[in-house]
C-alpha cells in the first residue's frame, strides 16, 4: 500500500523516466500476447472423451508410380495446414489415376485411365468424435467429400476423403 | 501550437505514443465488440419448407454417403438446416464441343447427379423463405451442406410448402 502513494505521474506525463503511455501500450501488449496464446489453434488434435475408432481413407490423384513407397504403414499424419494430428497410416493401395475425356463419336465423357499416373489409397485410422453434424478428430472434420492436406515426415499431398467407417 | 517542436501534442505526449495507444486501444475495443457481441436470437420455426438440390457432378463413394433420414447442415451453421426425405440419382452431364462445331450436352461416365428433397423447418416471409429463422434460400443458390458423414455442394433447383 506505501508503495503504492510514492507513485507520483509529473506534469509530463512520466512516472520517474518513464513514459506513463508507453506502459500502457506495453501493458496492452501483453495482454494481447497472452489472449493470442490463450484462443489459438492447438497443435494437437485429441481426442475427445467418449470418442470412436475411424478408419478413413484419403484419395491422393495424379502421382507417380512411385509414390505409394513414400507412404508408410504406422507413419503419423498430420494436417498440412494446421498442424492437426489426424491418425496414423494403416494401409496404402494404388489404383489408376482417371481424367474426364470426351469422346465425340459416342457422344460421351468417358473416365480415363492415364498411363504412368496413378491414384494412391492412404487407410488412415484415428479416434474420432462423431456428432449429428460432423465427424470429427479434435478439431479435424473428416467428412467424405472434402479435400484435405495431409502429411507424413515422408510426404505431403492433397487429396479427397473417399471412405469413412466408424466402430462404436 | 497542438504539436510542439518536439512533436509532443501539448507538450505533453509524443505524437508516437498517443497514435500507438490509439491503434492498441482500436484493437481492443474491437476484439471486445467481437468476443462480447449479442448473437442473434433464434426465431421459431413454423412452417415446413421442402429444399430440392442438386448436386453434381460427383462420384459413387459421395452418392454412398448420402442416404435418407440424414441430417444436413449449412456448413458452419449452427442449427441443421434439414432431413433428407428422398433422394434419385443419375448420370451427371456436361457441355462438350465436337471439331463439327457443335455443342453437345452428355452424360459422364462415373459421375452422377444425386436430387435430394430436405425436409426444413423455417419462416415464409413475402420476402422469401428463411430457414431455421435466419439464412434465406432462393431457387438457384449455392449451399455447401455437410451431414455427419458426407461434405457436398448442392445448388437449390426448388422449394416449396407441399411435398412434391
Amino acid at each position: 500500500m506505501e508503495f503504492w502513494y510514492r507513485i507520483k505521474v509529473n506534469k509530463h506525463l512520466k512516472i520517474g523516466n518513464v513514459s506513463l503511455i508507453d506502459v500502457v501500450v506495453v501493458m496492452a501488449i501483453i495482454v494481447f500476447i497472452l489472449l493470442a496464446r490463450r484462443f489459438s489453434a492447438p497443435q494437437e488434435a485429441t481426442a475427445a472423451p467418449g470418442s470412436i475408432t475411424l478408419r478413413y481413407t484419403v484419395e491422393l490423384q495424379k502421382k507417380q508410380p512411385d509414390f505409394a513407397d513414400k507412404v508408410q504403414v504406422g507413419a503419423q499424419v498430420y494436417d498440412s495446414q494446421r498442424g492437426y494430428h489426424i491418425g496414423e497410416v494403416e494401409g496404402v493401395t494404388v489404383g489408376p489415376y482417371k481424367e474426364d475425356a470426351p469422346d465425340h463419336d459416342e457422344l460421351i465423357i468417358r473416365r480415363t485411365a492415364i498411363d504412368g499416373l496413378c491414384s494412391v489409397y492412404v487407410d488412415i485410422v484415428a479416434q474420432a468424435t462423431v456428432t449429428d453434424q460432423t465427424t470429427a478428430i479434435g478439431e479435424f472434420d473428416v467428412l467424405i467429400g472434402k479435400e484435405i492436406y495431409i502429411r507424413t515426415k515422408d510426404f505431403a499431398s492433397g487429396g479427397y476423403v473417399v471412405k469413412r467407417v466408424v466402430e462404436e | 501550437m497542438i504539436i510542439d517542436s518536439r512533436g509532443r501534442i501539448a507538450g505533453k505526449v509524443s505524437v508516437i505514443d498517443a497514435a500507438l495507444a490509439l491503434i492498441v486501444i482500436g484493437l481492443a475495443v474491437g476484439f471486445a465488440v467481437r468476443q462480447f457481441q449479442i448473437k442473434p436470437t433464434v426465431q421459431e420455426n413454423n412452417a415446413t419448407i421442402y429444399v430440392t438440390v442438386n448436386i453434381e457432378p460427383i462420384r459413387d463413394f459421395s452418392i454412398e454417403a448420402i442416404n435418407e433420414g440424414d441430417i444436413f447442415y449449412e456448413q458452419y451453421a449452427t442449427q441443421s438446416m434439414g432431413k433428407v426425405i428422398k433422394l434419385s440419382s443419375q448420370p451427371a452431364k456436361e457441355l462438350i464441343k465436337i471439331p463439327d462445331g457443335t455443342i453437345h450436352y452428355v452424360e459422364m461416365e462415373e459421375k452422377y447427379k444425386l436430387t435430394v428433397t430436405l425436409e426444413c423447418k423455417g419462416i415464409i416471409r413475402d420476402t422469401g423463405y428463411y430457414i431455421n429463422g435466419n439464412a434465406q434460400i432462393s431457387e438457384g443458390g449455392d449451399l455447401t451442406l455437410q451431414s455427419n458423414k458426407a461434405l457436398c455442394y448442392a445448388k437449390v433447383t426448388d422449394i416449396s410448402e407441399q411435398l412434391q
